[in-house]
């Protein structure tokens, strides 16, 4: 009986083993997790105390054994990993669902005292600690997250941004419409470029923004200690190289969700997007392979995100700077106020009108429409198929 | 400075039954099981979403992208 060992069990992780639980019923499944499984998107209310733990039993209930342990080495000569706790586990197929930690700028003096948000015990820190007011390096997706756990608690959230709001999934004057809502539910912003991160404050371009609790949001680093000491290719030699199945330069162990490139579904080149949706279906096209299959689910750039006050965030495919850096040249609609959101834009190519891009931010929730975009954007269709009726075709 | 509140995160999990073609890919990628594929009196194939999925979605939207008739929506609200 071939043995599949699936290290690491985020969702990633968690999908791979569901998916070959019922896909490769001759082998012998096992995953390696250092932290039992929890829904990270929800880490927000996690700060207020509720239950964010999920079940694995449906997936033990078929067979895949869970060790609760952490993966110190791969031996690739001798297929096998080897545990914390000593033991080894030989492999015929290795999945690496290793995730990514919060990333530290080293151009920030003393980052390394500022908090990530990324594991329950930084929601629990939050919890306990009852900060009055937070100051959050960084304008990703999780810097937002960590203004409404902020605001939660009864704390004031400041954020500190370099450039703009979500850069890479909003059209730059959306990023003004979000801020501007934001500001109106009570997060403070501060436009400049942080210099140092103290005891108490941080430093940005000459001025201190004091706090009591100071977290990183700049993003994330993959986790590639394991790969990279095993010899594994990297990309850009910060992430895990792997092809559009998910294969790595051995051919016996894939790299799957954060750890690793994934493929952007508008230029087809290797990408990143640090996203759940790309690990799930990583790690199916992963489980296909090891099965024999050829077929891959192409991995979208798709963003849907809601925040308090009811504030939601939509985004498919290239914003209009990522396109022209591309080598796109890109023309966009205002699609504002209609079935697409508040504020909405779309991106396309101005030769072909080929359909590039979508960004939206809205007070309501567009339902379908933004699935429906995101899938017009890999089928590469045009722009004027999916205009609204009331802008001119 | 603010007060603290209850904060709460909502997730449905929807299948538009008119639009669903009963491919299961839904069922095949959730992590989480989600999703089930039942026949309907019709004799149609259908995906049903299972007790308690906002609980347990992962909110990756995968389900969401493999759909092939954006009969799967997951609506998410903040409050």
């Amino acid at each position: 009986m071939p043995d599949l060992v699936i290290v690491g069990a985020g969702l990633g992780g968690l999908a791979a083993a569901w998916d070959a639980a019922r896909f490769l019923p001759d082998y012998k499944i096992k995953v390696i997790g250092d932290e039992r499984p929890y829904v990270r998107h929800k880490l927000r209310v996690a700060v207020v105390g509720k239950d964010i733990s999920i079940s694995t039993k449906h997936i033990e209930n078929l067979g895949v054994e869970f060790v609760w342990d952490k993966v110190t080495k791969i031996r690739r000569e001798q297929r096998e990993v080897v545990l914390e706790s000593g033991e080894k586990l030989n492999y015929d197929h290795l999945i690496l669902a290793t995730g990514s930690q919060p990333s530290r700028p080293k151009s920030i003096e003393g980052i390394e005292k500022a908090m990530g948000f990324r594991r329950l015990e930084d929601a629990q820190r939050i919890r306990e600690e009852k900060p009055s007011r937070v100051a959050i390096i960084g304008a990703s997706f999780v810097a937002l997250h960590v203004a409404d756990s902020a605001l939660a608690v009864g704390a004031e959230p400041v954020i500190i941004v370099r450039s703009r709001l979500v850069r890479k999934s909003l059209e730059p004057e959306l990023s003004q419409k979000l801020e501007e809502r934001l500001k109106e539910l009570g997060v403070e912003f501060v436009h400049a470029k942080p210099k140092s991160v103290k005891d108490n404050a941080v430093e940005a371009d000459g001025e201190v923004i004091e706090a009591d609790l100071i977290v990183t949001a700049t993003g994330v680093n993959p986790d590639i200690r394991l790969a990279k000491e095993a010899g594994l290719e990297l990309i850009w030699d910060w992430a895990v190289k792997v092809d559009e199945q998910g294969r790595t330069s051995d051919p016996r162990i894939f790299a799957i969700g954060d750890v690793a490139n994934c493929y952007c579904p508008v230029t087809g080149k290797p990408d990143y997007f640090g996203i759940g949706t790309v690990a799930t279906l990583m790690a199916y096209n992963a489980v296909k392979a090891i099965q024999g299959s050829k077929a891959v689910v192409k991995t979208p750039a798709y963003i849907k995100d809601a925040f308090m006050g009811g504030n939601f965030v939509f985004r498919a495919g290239l914003v209009s700077p990522q396109a022209e850096k591309a080598g796109f040249n890109v023309e966009r609609i205002d699609v504002s106020g209609t079935e697409y959101g508040d504020h909405a834009y779309i991106v396309y190519e101005k030769e072909t009108r080929r359909l590039i891009g979508f960004s939206s931010v809205s007070n309501r929730d567009i339902g379908s429409k933004a699935i429906e975009l995101e899938k017009a954007i890999r089928l590469k269709r045009k722009v004027d198929d999916v205009l609204p009726s009331d802008i001119g075709r | 400075m603010p007060e603290a509140r209850e904060m709460v995160h909502e997730v449905k999990v929807t299948v538009d039954e008119n639009r669903c073609v009963g491919c299961g890919l839904c069922e095949q990628v959730c992590p989480v099981r989600n999703f089930e594929i039942v026949t309907t009196e019709s004799g149609k194939k259908k995906s049903r979403v299972t007790e308690g999925a906002g609980e347990r979605c992962f909110c990756c939207k995968a389900c969401e992208v493999i759909c092939p008739t954006q009969a799967v929506v997951i609506y998410e609200g903040l409050a």
